[in-house]
């Protein structure tokens, strides 16, 4: 009974989004910019116009245009909408790993995702907005990723940027993909692969270069399977990195990065893997810690928080991350207060939230932060977004309204 | 007597008022002195020694927590101190004399909540408490880490003594296990209780009728073994019942079971609980509640049903006792942290999140899982005559920052995160702990020499 | 190779077991270094045995006339290595429960070569302990002396082995072994008390003789213990009803209950009998010690227990008994350990047991982590890396000997070289503790009972 009513108002909230005055203003108590100011206004206005932030300052600073539609959110906090760079819930959770080969270069999650489902609807009750929906790590390389919106209707509505980036998942479960598949065979693999698509990128760009210079050349031959590989080689998209472990983290950042050259971003990166921070730094690599927050250091009986420990060692890009399900979506910003729970700065895991990850996913000139000209994607918190006691009231994505805890609480 | 003086010189570092001067040599002075040579020295000086130690073993054991805000019942009662004499508090308030042979932690600047209680637990004592508990074991050690001083286990109580034995088993918990999962099982509970029910009242009128003096026959109680003694117990209120139970369903087939026998129950679950929070609460059913259990909403039903976040609030609203308990009561170190017992009170935290009171949420890992394990009398609160057992932390226990500085059980500190390496080099205790931070290399106990030793 | 060596072995047990029939024997060992253990060090130094027993040590003595002597030229002597605890030579089986009756004796293997393995790491003296849980028995010395087996019992039966690791049922059994001890004793002195009630009148005034426990043992069946026995007796103290028919009733003399065989060594213990055995303790971990004291809390023993304070397991150098140091060092106990270095449990952390317990006031003696050929022959080398890392040469020497020997309960015959004791030494091709250090020949009863056949 409750639900039925829930949606209808839901979808009336949407439509009266649609119907009402282009301008919103949200009035909040405190703003948590994430810009690279490191902006935290207090008693700001934000002005919406067409999905995207087209003001942002102090009340009074900013005018709020006669008409516009006013949220009052004065003793609530704005937070951008998080980020997490490691998500398989946006799609089907049954087609989460299709195995086809060890490596799986034509593979795209963009196949599978399914709007408004259940753990979307959870997610965006966390203050979750975008996802980057992976293959499973069930082989080297399920195939490409898909960045997401948490909320929109249709695939067309939900997608960011498909592809997204490309899933490798560099040791630790793949080896179940069938006997003997160790990390030799797997490297090995691995590389056999990324040479292919290699020559492929190196071919085409040789051709258009010719063509470019008004040589003759003839096209070499299309091949679908390798085309997405063509932006992931110009650093167009990222590589996302399923990766553990001192000596597969070390395996990732040598053989992705220094050898092929790609777009790193190390996701997990977990238990020793910290260990690698003096190389992570030399190359500016972003690094997504999850959904482990902690490794006991048997050598010295100590548990460490892994954000803190990457930090304590020089790395600064530091993100989290759910691999939801395996922590739910809406978990993620507890993912982030386990790691300060652990000693890492709370403001610094806020921007481990969202403009790190946007800037890892290189959506950063989309979302991560509330500024002017970037989608109007954020949360209203009733407090600190990383203590639980604090929740989620409302979840703005593109300017509308997708979760609104007064009808719909979930969490 | 030596250790004695131990105790004293450790408290004067620990209060930090005593100076070496002050330290009471001369009565160690006088202790070592050798007894005048005598004919019968001998044996004089073993009777002195013997009375001696006779005077340690049966002197109180004093312990003083000094100078923190004492949480009490909801209310803050600051720069008071908590004594402690044998492990039981005789003392809480701002103007307690403490005994000079007290042990002090000085805890000025600190907040004191009661230890922490975990309604169940897993790993963390051994199946049969006082038999098998590893008293030093990891997963012990970082339940202390976290505030826990008391936990269920199964059947079986426990405090969590560190190192040792003395006050470490309770025994087994008031609870009668019931299982209402399924109809048949219902309908055979109903029997069952019925029977009781019915002997209990055939053995009322035969009292009542030798009271006025009739003759009168006893009802059959041959029967009242195993199961049916455990009803027993739960029809005349002496125990509660434990039951699982999730859905409305479920809970609305346990508060008919329970206003017709009028016995108590506890249900651990109840995550649709918030559905009929009243009906609960009029049947007097308590409950142990995982704030974050999910079961996702089935559209298709007409009711409400699913989980919410505030399902403990509102539970407590309506009056029902709430526990808090994590999703996995024991404690894992693979790193996924945030769903077991060394969070905790996090776990209490998203109780508030949902709306839940302060009070009441620290109540829900104190007082009130005290009060469904039948040891409220014991544990749960800061309160004369119950077990010295405290939670020492800088701020607020329910932040996600705040991490445990000292646990005391049964008055003696059983966990100090700056002696411990833990969490030792987590925000690290002013002027304690200077090694850190630290070094990935690997220590050496002990003082070894850097070759060894060579024959002459 | 090993077949020729078991023959050079029965030669030489023909050759001294020849010239043991012969008149008493003076031999004069003469060495560079003879290492006494107990005392000082000589060097150069000598022996002078008699009927294989130290007549003197020192580093210059008298020769006696008509002694027949030995020149070791530049090597080191030093008192035999002795095994505490190992199962050379036993065919056994495992048992629980309370099995004190058992005597590992019986199971010994009857071949001369059953303990050459341990002969050639230079051990002249072997606990060999009964298998199992609980109270599996008790175990027996043996002198690893090739010869016939009954002549090379040193202690039969030796120590009273406890397996005490974390079950439940460990500390059941010990509880119930004690309980029925103390009920037997109850039972015999309220019979005693009858008795004189209905014999002397006037028992019990002023002036009667005191009793003397150690003296008027009840007689009790076994083995190697007392003359023929009426019918076996139930094991439990509490079944053993009334005295047997069989038995000539002599009125005049008090006839104690009899007192089951199972029962006995606890009453001997409870009563602190000269002849009682001494406990050996095998922990799994610290918190057994833990337990083990809550169960004894009330026991006075006779002989501090021996404990056992292995590692983990065989493939595991984890440890946790660094917890319990202090608690070991406060009574001085001697504590059995792996020569090698540990880490703390659950960590990398490495700890240097040995050194800790040493420094702590406990006496330390080494069991191989590997109860084999090659654990014995890594022995001095890993004591030997012990002392590397802090552990002192007296504590690391007397751990080989002196203080194994103790454990054994041999520590009256041998361990150390002293006037008395018997000539049981090894003669190495240096000192002991530097690395690398062989064994070169074993003297058993200062007779030469191994050479190592060296190829320089």
């Amino acid at each position: 009974m409750k639900r039925a009513i829930l949606a209808a108002s839901w979808l009336g909230a949407l439509c009266a989004a649609h119907a009402q005055p282009a301008v919103t203003a949200i009035e909040a108590g405190k703003v948590l910019t994430m810009d690279d100011a490191d902006r935290v206004i207090n008693d700001a206005v934000v002005l919406i116009e067409g999905g995207k932030i087209t003001a942002i300052g102090r009340r009074g600073e900013v005018e709020v245009p006669a008409g516009a539609r006013v949220i009052d959110a004065h003793d609530r906090w704005l937070m951008p909408g998080l980020i997490d760079c490691h998500n398989h819930v946006a799609g089907s959770l049954a087609d989460l790993n299709d195995g086809v080969y060890l490596t799986n270069p034509g593979l795209r999650t963009v196949d599978t995702l399914t709007p408004n489902n259940e753990l979307l609807k959870n997610a965006r009750a966390g203050g979750v907005t975008t996802v980057m929906l992976i293959p499973g790590s069930g082989n080297n390389m399920g195939g490409f990723g898909t960045i997401a919106r948490t909320a929109g209707d249709t695939v067309e509505a939900m997608t960011v940027r498909a592809p997204g980036s490309l899933k490798i998942a560099q040791a630790g479960n793949p080896e179940r993909y069938w006997f003997g598949v160790g990390r030799t065979y797997m490297n090995w693999n691995l590389g056999q692969t990324l040479a292919k698509a290699r020559a492929y990128h190196d071919s085409w760009t040789e051709y258009e270069a010719a063509k470019a210079r008004g040589e003759g050349l003839a096209p070499p031959p299309r091949n679908l399977v390798w085309e997405d590989f063509r932006p992931l080689f110009r650093g167009e998209i990222p590589v996302t990195v399923h990766t553990q472990m001192y000596q597969v983290v070390q395996k990732t950042i040598t053989q992705l990065h220094d050898t092929y050259g790609l777009r790193v971003v190390l996701d997990h990166s977990t238990f020793d893997g910290y260990r690698t921070s003096a190389l992570v730094v030399e190359r500016d690599l972003y690094t997504i810690v999850g959904p482990r927050q902690f490794y006991f250091d048997r050598t010295q009986r100590r548990i460490f928080g892994c954000a803190q420990r990457y930090f304590e060692n020089g790395v600064r890009k530091l993100g989290f991350n759910t691999d939801a399900p395996v922590v739910p979506q809406e978990e993620l910003s507890l993912q982030a207060t386990i790691g300060c729970r652990l000693g890492f700065d709370p403001y610094l895991a806020l921007k481990g939230l969202t403009i790190y990850p946007a800037r890892a996913l290189l959506i950063d000139g989309m979302v991560g932060s509330l500024e002017v000209g970037k989608a109007a994607d954020f949360g209203v918190w009733t407090g600190d977004p990383l203590d639980p006691r604090h929740a989620c009231l409302m979840t703005i994505v593109q300017g509308e309204v997708v979760y609104d805890a007064r009808q719909d609480r979930r969490f | 007597m030596k250790r004695a003086l131990w105790i004293a010189l450790g408290l004067a570092f620990v209060s930090g008022v005593a100076t070496s001067q002050e330290l009471p040599w001369p009565l160690a002075a006088a202790d070592d002195e050798p007894a005048p040579a005598e004919a019968d020295g001998a044996d004089a000086e073993g009777g002195e020694d013997a009375a001696g130690e006779d005077d340690e073993d049966d002197a109180p054991r004093w312990f003083a927590l000094r100078g923190g805000s004492v949480y009490q019942a909801g209310a803050w009662l600051e720069g008071a101190t908590v004594l402690g004499k044998d492990g039981r508090i005789v003392a809480v308030g701002t103007h307690v004399v403490v005994p000079a042979d007290a042990e002090v932690l000085d805890v000025t600047g600190y907040r004191v909540y009661p230890g922490l209680v975990a309604f169940d637990s897993r790993g963390i004592v051994g199946q049969q408490p006082g038999d098998s508990t590893d008293v030093f074991g990891l997963e012990l050690n970082l339940a202390l880490a976290t505030g826990i001083t008391t936990v269920g286990a199964g059947s079986q109580l426990a405090k969590l003594t560190w190192g040792t034995l003395e006050g470490h088993d309770l025994g087994e918990s008031g609870l009668v296990r019931i299982d209402i999962s399924q109809a048949s099982l219902r309908a055979r509970l109903r029997e069952d209780l019925a029977r009781v029910e019915a002997y209990l009242r055939d053995s009322k009128i035969a009292a009542a009728a030798k009271a006025r003096g009739e003759e009168a026959k006893e009802p059959d109680s041959k029967f009242l073994r195993g199961k049916f003694a455990a009803y027993r117990d739960l029809l005349v209120g002496t125990k509660r019942a434990l039951v699982n139970a999730d859905t409305a369903g479920d809970l609305r087939a346990l508060t008919r079971l329970t206003l017709r026998f009028g016995f108590r129950a506890v249900v651990k679950g109840a995550v649709e609980g918030w559905t009929l929070p009243g009906e609960l609460g009029r049947a007097g059913i308590s409950v142990v509640a995982t704030p974050r259990e999910r079961r996702e909403p089935d559209p298709d039903r007409m009711a409400e049903n699913g989980w919410s976040i505030e399902n403990a609030a509102r539970l407590h609203e309506h009056g029902v006792e709430v526990a808090i308990l994590p999703r996995s009561p024991g404690i894992s170190m693979g790193g996924l942290a945030g769903g077991d017992l060394l969070t905790f009170p996090l776990e209490a935290a998203f109780a508030m999140r949902g709306g839940l009171s302060e009070d009441a949420a620290l109540e829900a890992i104190t007082i009130v899982p005290a009060r469904l394990l039948g040891i409220a009398d014991r544990v749960g609160t800061l309160e004369v005559g119950k077990d010295l057992d405290a939670v020492i932390v800088k701020g607020d226990l329910l932040h996600y920052q705040t991490l445990v500085e000292w646990t005391v059980v049964n008055g003696r500190v059983a966990y100090d995160k700056a002696k411990d390496t833990l969490l030792q080099h987590v925000r690290p205790r002013d002027g304690e702990g200077e090694n850190l931070p630290v070094p990935l290399i690997w220590p050496r106990r002990g003082n070894a020499p850097d070759s060894p030793p060579r024959p002459r | 190779m090993r077949s020729s060596t078991s023959l050079s072995l029965a030669l030489a047990a023909l050759v001294c077991s020849a010239s043991l029939a012969d008149e008493p024997e003076l031999v004069v060992i003469r060495a560079a270094r003879v290492i006494t253990v107990s005392g000082e060090e000589f060097a150069p130094g000598m022996i002078v045995a008699k009927d294989g027993k130290i007549q003197a040590v020192g580093q210059r003595i008298e020769v006696p006339e008509g002694a027949k002597e030995f020149d070791l030229g530049e090597r080191v002597l030093m008192p035999g290595l002795v095994a505490p605890r190992t199962r050379f030579g036993l065919r056994g089986y495992t048992r629980r429960g309370n099995q004190v009756q058992q005597r590992a004796a019986i199971e010994l293997v009857v071949r001369p070569d059953a303990w050459d393995g341990l002969l050639e790491a230079g051990v002249v003296a072997a606990a060999v302990y009964p298998e199992g849980s609980d109270l599996p028995g008790r175990a027996v010395v043996v002198h690893t002396h090739p010869g016939a087996p009954a002549e090379r019992i040193l202690l039969d039966p030796g120590y009273l082995r406890v397996g005490f690791d974390a079950l439940p049922g460990n500390k059941r059994t010990l509880r119930g072994a004690l309980k029925a001890a103390e009920q037997a004793i109850e039972k015999e002195e309220k019979a005693k008390a009858e008795w004189e009630k209905k014999t002397k009148p006037d028992a019990g005034k002023p002036g009667a003789a005191p009793e003397r426990p150690s003296g008027k043992r009840p007689p009790r069946r076994g083995p190697r213990r007392g003359p023929p026995q009426p019918p076996r007796a139930p094991l439990m103290a509490g079944a053993a009803e009334g005295q047997s028919s069989t038995a000539p009733v002599d009125t005049t003399k008090f006839n104690p209950p009899p007192i089951p065989e199972a029962v006995a060594p606890f009453v001997d213990l409870l009563r602190k009998d000269k002849a009682a055995p001494r406990l050996f303790v095998e922990l799994g971990r610290a918190s057994d010690l833990v337990h083990f004291d809550e169960v004894c809390a009330e026991v006075e023993w006779p002989q501090r227990p021996v404990f056992f304070a292995p590692n983990r397991s065989t493939r595991s150098i984890q440890t946790d008994f660094f917890r319990v140091v202090e608690r070991l060092g406060e009574e001085q106990e001697l504590v059995l350990l792996h020569p090698a270095i540990s880490v703390e449990e659950s960590t990398f952390v490495r700890v240097n047991l040995a050194e800790e317990l040493s420094r702590a006031g406990c006496k330390v003696a080494f069991v191989p982590v590997f109860d084999a050929r090659a654990g014995y022959d890594a022995l001095l080398d890993d004591v030997t890396l012990l002392v590397g890392e802090g552990l002192s040469r007296d504590a690391a020497l007397k751990g080989l000997t002196l203080h194994a020997a103790e454990a054994a309960g041999v520590a009256d015959l041998l361990g150390s070289l002293e006037v008395g004791k018997r000539a049981d030494f090894v003669v190495l091709d240096g000192d002991p503790l530097q690395v690398g250090a062989r064994v070169e020949q074993v003297w058993i009863g200062a007779n030469k009972a191994w050479t190592r056949e060296v190829s320089r």
